[in-house]
């Protein structure tokens, strides 16, 4: 037990413990103390000095870093703490070029929130950073130096994700922050940068101009939009709904009122990677293939495998991403059904991620590489879309709860739960689980690739599918859990990890022979999805626990908890695919190859 | 409690004051580092950034090898793993060969200076050292607790280190080195007792003014201004003092100083690397240097800036304002 400490703030007596900085008490006993570069996930930076506290000598000292000692008198907002925030806050102000018009932030901003807070209407000083630049990383992430108050955060969360492509460069008014020139190091456009921005100077590459230009003006295209797991449980804050809200029905309800003209879940596109993944998982095992076999869905961690660790490229899975395969079959398996040319369809996905933008442009997810036809067409980040919604005077509070669209709205728990952590392992288990007991008592895999939905006789209880995987963190390895599992009637060691940190620390293990595992699932953002990079700011340790409690909840309300089960994903197989096994290869699997450095561009 | 070895005991008595800018007891320092448990690294300040100030420079010319033994006896005395002396960078350029040859097959290894004033404050010495940004540290923890590599470390003044080894050799006389410059007849190094008053020094040197003038003491940028009244007391800072004309126009004055804080300003923190930035502004562009902006600016830096440098930017005005441009003697009685 942590040694109790007494401090005192205006007077009144708080208890602390040993290692605790003023700013810890405050925030653990909500008293306000405005920071701006302060971040829970991060080290403190401690260089906006606008959380400034008085001392008993009246000296004045950054909360941040000022640690908790047994009789510490502390004072708040007194003349001389105000009279220093006030400036400071003036000079950051003028070093951020107000763009607040065209920033997706805008009303949603820590610094307009401090402006009106210390009721500053306009800045002594004039701005100073009209003749900074744009620079896109790749085709996914820009950020406007304009903007930038250097306070290092995207940095320290880069060199977290141990990527370390952002640096600061210069001193004095010319320090400025952007990407490094060693050709070693590239983005991975996991976005993390961007949810730990406080004042809106990177954002994810905005495809929502040309989405909106396209459902104000038609031009004969069917628009299909498509939610991720991790919607349905954050985009509330953006409406300034509780953390963990469930809004999927809203969601449905709003894709339609901007103009969408289908509705689409993409847990019913993840339904059919996992049906897919746990079949290759079992080929995987059957067949001694690279161990371990690691899951492909999130294109940061793919990116990061590529470009820092292609000696691991032949153990990522071959199953798309579900996104990429609900909008392939959109194109394909839809467009059958509604009797149209897939060139007419324009399919947008709603993303925690800003990753995504780039795994739509790579070649081996286009649909018709010939006939220039993507799988999925545009990415909007979950900002993004209530933006989107905003501009449109769509009350998202008041919408009433629809369904989506039938064809791929129907989903199972398995498919709800890919947003977490873990989600899309213990979905693949499931069915893999099935798959295997459905081998062993009819001897071959023929109904699965049937979507035949085959009854087992015997052994009809699944552990797996029923009850929550106990995962254990790896002693020393923190970021890291195992776990080893029965499937069907076989021992697998499995890993979960999120934070492409922590990928590098097991990716280094393995190569040294230090572990073994049979599947490990990687994300790149802490928490999995719904720590995303185009998640709702802000983002911390227990809004993730919140946004991804919601969704282990949903799996919990469920009937149907597997993908096997999904009758949607079923009629797919019975219907469209037919047990064509090369079908299934070539709309729903793609191999990878080393990634050649994205780098990046001015553009302004 | 721990027995000191004699060095440190002899340093306590001699009382020696570190000569950088901090006047830190020496002692008390070495006294830090040696009760510290772990590996340990030795750092000799020679990045010498204030303005009006070459006295490092001097001993790099006249007496490195005194300076050097100084080292070698703290290498000794910590059982340290290494030292490095950390030179601003044409200090290294000039005198690198020559100390090379001093330092032989010592592990005693030299580092040129990358970026400059700040460089020489003691943690972002240290960050630079490590092949991080030059930027400055949280202060606690102190680099005796946890400095080069997170590791016990000594950072001392080249003239610290110098002192040291004069003690040591029971040659210590209790001098410290003044540099005098400015609107003097004789700009250079003298080595004069510690308690000389500034009047004192001046008359010794051949360089106390038949004009009205000021002195700034503890260095050209962040030292302190006082007038000709206030002469009679020693240095207490940075051995430095600098010679101004009484008339010397204000915000030419100001402008000096400003324009090299804000020259020299790491960046990191908005007070400084903003603050230093929009005086520079008000003085260049005719504003009025007593008014609430200016002021604001001022009490800002004093208040919350990250690190020293900023804390110093407001000495030499402060202390102008009050010494000279308001004091309270009529300064410009003829005592002639």
């Amino acid at each position: 037990m942590l040694k109790q400490i007494k401090i005192q703030i205006n007077n009144k007596e708080y208890s602390a413990q040993a290692g605790d900085t003023v700013l810890d008490v405050a925030r653990k006993n909500g008293l306000k103390i405005p920071a701006l570069c302060y971040h829970p996930d991060l080290q403190v930076q401690g260089m906006c000095r606008l959380c400034l506290v008085e001392l008993e000598n009246g000296q004045l000292v950054t909360s941040c870093t000022e640690k908790v000692r047994e009789g510490l008198k502390i004072k708040l907002n007194t003349p001389a703490v105000r009279r220093a925030r006030k400036t400071n806050l003036e000079l950051i102000f003028a070093s951020h070029e107000e763009k607040c018009g065209s920033c997706i932030l805008n009303k949603n901003c820590a610094l307009q929130k401090l402006a009106r807070d210390f009721k500053i209407e306009r800045s002594r000083f004039q701005e100073r950073k009209d003749d900074r630049a744009e620079i896109q990383f790749g085709d996914a992430i820009f950020i406007d130096q304009s903007k930038c108050i250097e306070c290092g955060n995207c940095i320290e969360v880069c060199r977290q994700q141990e990527c370390n492509f952002l640096e600061k460069v210069g001193a004095s008014t010319k320090t400025r922050v952007q990407p490094t020139d060693d050709f070693t190091k590239d983005c991975i456009y996991c976005g993390q940068c961007v949810v730990h921005c406080p004042v809106g100077a990177i954002h994810g590459l905005p495809h929502w101009e040309p989405v909106e230009e396209l459902l104000q003006k038609k031009n004969n295209k069917v628009l299909i939009a498509q939610i991720a797991p991790s919607i349905r449980v954050s985009i509330g804050e953006e409406f300034k709904m509780d953390y963990g809200e469930v809004v999927t029905g809203q969601l449905a309800t709003a894709m339609r009122a901007v103009g969408f003209d289908y509705a689409f879940d993409v847990s019913t596109g993840a339904d059919f990677t996992t049906y897919e993944e746990a079949r290759e998982l079992i080929h995987w095992i059957l067949n001694k293939k690279d161990i371990p076999m690691f899951t492909s869905c999130c294109p940061g961690w793919v990116k990061f495998a590529r470009f820092y660790y292609p000696e691991f490229i032949s153990h990522l899975t071959s199953t798309d991403s579900p996104h990429i395969i609900s909008g392939t079959l959109a194109k394909t398996y839809f467009a059958d059904k509604i009797n149209r040319d897939p060139r007419d369809i324009v399919v947008t996905s709603i993303m925690p991620c800003t990753a995504k933008k780039h795994e739509i442009n790579l070649e081996s997810h286009y649909l018709d590489l010939k006939k220039k036809i993507k799988s999925v067409d545009y990415v909007l980040t979950t900002r993004e879309f209530a933006y989107l919604l905003r501009r449109h005077k769509i009350d998202f509070k008041k919408l009433k709860s629809e369904k989506m669209d039938d064809a791929l709205g129907v989903s199972s728990g398995a498919g709800n739960i890919y947003g977490a952590s873990g989600g899309v392992m213990e979905s693949a288990l499931r069915t893999a689980d099935y798959f295997l007991r459905v081998y062993k008592e009819t001897g071959s895999f023929k109904s699965i690739l049937n979507g035949e939905n085959y009854k087992l006789k015997k052994e009809k209880f699944s552990k797996i599918a029923q009850s929550r995987i106990e995962f254990k963190e790896v002693r020393g390895q923190q970021g890291i859990k195992d776990a080893i599992v029965r499937i069907g009637n076989r021992k697998l060691k499995i890993a979960v990890v999120n934070g492409t940190g922590n990928a590098k620390k097991i990716l280094e293990n393995l190569k040294r022979k230090r572990c073994y595992y049979d599947y490990v699932e990687v994300m790149a953002c802490p928490g999995g999805c719904i720590g995303g990079g185009g998640q709702p700011v802000p983002t911390n340790s227990e809004i993730r626990r919140k946004r991804a409690d919601a969704l282990y909840q949903i799996d919990e309300n469920l009937k149907i908890k597997t993908a096997h089960e999904n009758p949607e994903v079923l009629d797919v197989y019975k219907n469209y695919f037919r047990g064509d096994e090369e079908l299934m290869e070539r709309l729903m699997h793609s191999g990878f190859e080393e990634a050649m450095r994205g780098g990046y561009k001015k553009i302004k | 409690m721990v027995r000191l070895p004699e060095i440190i005991k002899k340093i306590e008595k001699a009382g020696l004051i570190g000569r950088g800018c901090c006047n830190f007891p020496t002692a008390k320092k070495w006294q830090m580092v040696y009760e510290q448990p772990g590996e340990k690294y030795i750092v000799c300040n020679v990045s010498e950034g204030e303005l009006a100030v070459f006295k490092d420079e001097w001993i790099l010319r006249n007496h490195p090898e005194i300076a050097i033994e100084g080292i070698k006896i703290a290498l000794k005395t910590f059982k340290a793993k290494k030292a490095i002396i950390y030179l601003q960078k044409r200090y290294f350029k000039k005198y690198q060969d020559r100390l090379n040859r001093l330092i032989g097959r010592v592990k005693i290894e030299l580092f040129a200076e990358q970026s400059g004033y700040i460089g020489g404050e003691e943690t972002t010495l240290l960050n630079a050292l490590e092949g991080k940004r030059s930027e400055p540290r949280q202060k606690p923890p102190y680099p005796p607790e946890s400095g080069f590599l997170d590791q016990p470390t000594l950072v001392n003044n080249l003239e610290t280190f110098y002192d040291i080894a004069l003690i040591n050799r029971d040659e210590y006389k209790q001098k410290r080195l003044v540099c005098i410059s400015g609107e003097v007849r004789r700009t250079g190094v003298w080595e004069l007792l510690e308690k000389m008053t500034i009047k004192e020094i001046l008359e010794k040197t051949s360089n106390y003014p038949n004009f009205h003038f000021f002195v700034q003491v503890g260095g050209g940028a962040s030292g302190k201004c006082l007038n000709e009244t206030q002469l009679n007391t020693p240095i207490c800072a940075l051995g430095s003092i600098v010679i101004y004309k009484l008339k010397v126009p204000e915000r030419a004055l100001f402008a000096h100083w400003i324009n090299f804080f804000q020259k020299e300003s790491c960046g990191k923190c908005v007070p400084c690397r903003e603050g230093t930035y929009r005086l520079k502004e008000i003085i260049e562009s005719g504003g009025d240097l007593e008014g609430d902006l200016f002021k604001d600016i001022l009490f800002s830096l004093d208040s919350s800036s990250f690190c020293g440098l900023g804390k110093a930017v407001s000495i030499p005005i402060r202390s102008y304002w009050k010494n000279i441009k308001y004091a309270k003697v009529d300064l410009e009685r003829s005592i002639f």
